[in-house]
């Protein structure tokens, strides 16, 4: 299955800013030693304004293994991990970053170095439960200190805007002995202040970038998938840092010139879709192939829905960071991925969805037939399901995933 | 014209829909070589020539291969050439070289809906070439084994490959052929009754594709859907009929 991939072709000039700011990222863990600061292995839902209030330098293997995708380099990375006997089956963020932690100098270089070596890994354990084991065998491979807790799933009749008290007590204890954890490590106390400060940045970062998902709901779209899966890195890594909140500033200028000026993506935009599941990193160029159909993805569940981005208050650092740690999308229940879809589809006028099977990541496929069968009964909306793997190009054929597309877009026409 | 994977059709229609001349042959190593001597092969025995030919539209998988005026997926021909021969059709199962489909169509025949085969090519025509080979069958004859069957083993792979060595481990075992070829046929045809069943069973419901004329899987597909099945006298060539008529109907808009 060599697969065919294709790099994306963004819209936007700030998108452009990205890859420099990757690079840099990475680079700037390996300055960690020099500044006297720890680096730690973090997962990509964590309570991330802790890390940088407490001086860690954070960086998360899932981002890792994401970009390591989009650089076109995860699949040697995979088969060596299958070598070493993991399943193929298992999620390929693990078996991307097995391969660089066990392999790396048998691998493709990884941009800015790849991740710093860890002295603490530090997991909240929401979405599922292969990360937790993915972080124990990091720990025997780098034999150092690691804190995993739990942010629990929220059921069917709770929503992530009104979490129950007790929900929120039993993660906020468990991130207090976090910071007892890594006060330890650092030999440093958690300055409250610091604390506060970087949720503030992260709430504003936040703010930021829930007024860029509102501006996609124009007509034309100024802003497609293929642009906004990349411009994530910083509220995904970077939240709480002073630069992500600057970086989605300039990108809500360019985005409200282009919505002042009528200018979207596409000149003649006609269909209107939403797509479902994490990007096929590799083959980021799959969400440009429907512009030939005057289609463009205006929506996500992995950016519009999916609440890398949290409203917090700097105030009250540990009820908002404990909310942020649960509310994700992969750790609520079906019903309110449901209900929220439903109004996305409404609000972005959507005219067509995709669902993605992503063999990586269970807990974010199972809920396709359920949503796809939502979609066209409440509101009609026709679906399609396309079978592309988030980070190992070899469990995607290109060639069948367009015929499908195609196909599909001959049928909204 | 169709370029799939296995084989090539091509249809030629008059400006009334008719069918002039239809033939197929093996894709083989480039699909648009063999179209274009198929063509010719029609022109010659028509007595027409290239300038008697007002539009051509191409699908299958090689369509992007052909210098045609447009290039149309399968799925949207299936459903212009199957409404086009039974406009009392609403499903369509198509059984391709390495392809199913389910196909829903609309009163107006167009598409409503589609489904297809995941992955890989189990359930298909390569799958049934493949079986027949180990066998040393003709595909055409796996109808009568079928008919004379007296059980069917299970096939329980999804793999081809693996299917495969199942079969020579029955062959092996002593089991009649004609109760290994059931199974086949019995594998190949719970396949597609489920992928019908997930995109709904409507009435009248057509198999079509090169599958199609494999009796066998058309006894067993019968069975499992509990329905009857309309099945064209040319199967293969449906979407290039398809095709032909996209062709037709482009030609005749002003």
């Amino acid at each position: 299955m060599g697969a065919k991939t294709e790099k994306a072709v963004r819209s936007l000039k700030i998108t452009q800013e990205i890859y420099p700011i990757v690079k840099n990222f990475y680079m700037e863990s390996w300055e960690a030693k020099k500044q006297n600061k720890l680096v730690c292995w973090a997962g990509v839902g964590d309570p991330r304004e802790l890390f940088w209030a407490m001086d860690l330098v954070p960086v998360y293997p899932e981002n890792f293994s994401a970009t390591c995708g989009a650089k076109q380099i995860s699949a040697p990375a995979c088969a060596f991990a299958e070598a070493a006997g993991y399943s193929r089956d298992t999620c390929s963020y693990f078996r991307n970053t097995y391969g660089y932690m066990v392999n790396r100098d048998n691998l493709p270089e990884p941009p800015g170095g790849g991740m710093a070596h860890p002295d603490l890994l530090i997991l909240a354990v929401n979405s599922c439960h292969t990360r937790p084991k993915w972080w124990r065998i990091m720990e025997r491979h780098y034999n150092v200190p690691t804190f995993i807790f739990e942010a629990p799933t929220i059921p069917w009749d709770m929503r992530r805007d009104k979490i129950d008290s007790h929900y929120l007590e039993f993660v906020v204890t468990q991130m207090k002995d976090m910071v007892a954890f890594i006060e330890k490590h650092t030999g440093k106390k958690l300055d409250i202040k610091k604390l506060k400060e970087a949720v503030f940045w992260g709430d504003r970062a936040s703010a930021l970038i829930d007024e860029i998902y509102e501006l996609r709901k124009a007509k034309p779209c100024p802003l497609g998938a293929e642009d906004m899966v990349t411009a994530l890195f910083p509220i995904i890594v970077l939240r709480g840092a002073k630069v992500a909140a600057d970086f989605y500033e300039k990108m809500l200028l360019e985005v409200k010139e282009r919505v002042a000026k009528g200018e979207g993506v596409l000149p003649n935009e006609k269909h209107r879709l939403f797509i479902d599941n994490i990007p096929p990193w590799y083959t980021k160029g799959l969400y440009n192939y429907f512009h030939k159909y005057n289609a463009i993805s205006v929506a996500e569940s992995y950016t519009t829905n999916f609440c890398w981005q949290t409203r917090m208050d700097p105030e009250r650092p540990f009820e908002s960071l404990a909310m942020s740690t649960i509310a994700n999308w992969l750790n609520i229940s079906y019903m309110e991925k449901g209900e929220t879809l439903l109004k996305t589809a409404r609000d972005y006028q959507i005219h067509g969805a995709i669902f993605l099977v992503n063999k990586s990541c269970k807990v974010y496929t199972g809920s396709n037939t359920y949503l796809a069968n939502l979609l066209r009964r409440e509101l009609g909306i026709p679906t399609l399901v396309l079978e592309a793997d988030q980070t190992d190009p070899r469990d995607y054929a290109d060639a069948q995933v367009k015929l499908r597309i195609d196909a599909f877009m001959e049928m909204l026409a | 014209m169709d370029i799939g994977s296995i084989n090539i059709k091509v249809v030629l229609l008059d400006n009334n829909g008719a069918i002039v001349a239809q033939t197929t042959a093996r894709s083989g190593y480039s699909g648009r070589e063999v179209a274009m001597q198929l063509i010719v092969r029609l022109l010659t025995e028509t007595n027409l020539d290239d300038r008697d030919i007002v539009s051509t539209v191409a699908t299958g998988y090689g369509r992007f291969n052909f210098p045609a005026a447009c290039q149309v997926t399968e799925i949207t021909c299936q459903a212009l050439g199957i409404s086009h021969l039974y406009n009392e059709a609403r499903t369509v199962i198509d059984i391709g070289g390495q392809d199913s489909k389910i196909i829903k169509l609309t009163p107006g025949g167009k598409v409503a809906d589609f489904i297809m085969n995941d992955k890989c090519s189990a359930g298909t025509g390569r799958f049934l070439e493949v079986m027949s080979g180990a066998l040393e069958i003709k595909l055409e004859d796996m109808g009568r084994f079928v008919d004379e069957a007296k059980g069917h083993c299970t096939i329980s792979s999804f793999c081809t490959v693996f299917a495969e060595s199942e079969v020579v481990s029955h062959v092996a075992a002593g089991v009649p052929k004609a109760d290994i070829i059931a199974g086949i046929c019995e594998s190949v045809a719970s396949r597609v009754a489920s992928m019908v069943l997930r995109i709904g069973l409507e009435a009248e419901v057509v198999f079509t594709g090169g599958v199609a004329r494999n009796k066998g899987v058309v006894t067993a597909l019968i069975k499992h859907l509990d329905c009857g099945l309309l099945v064209p006298e040319l199967p293969e060539i449906s979407a290039a009929l398809g095709a032909a008529l996209f062709a037709r109907s482009m030609s005749s808009t002003p």
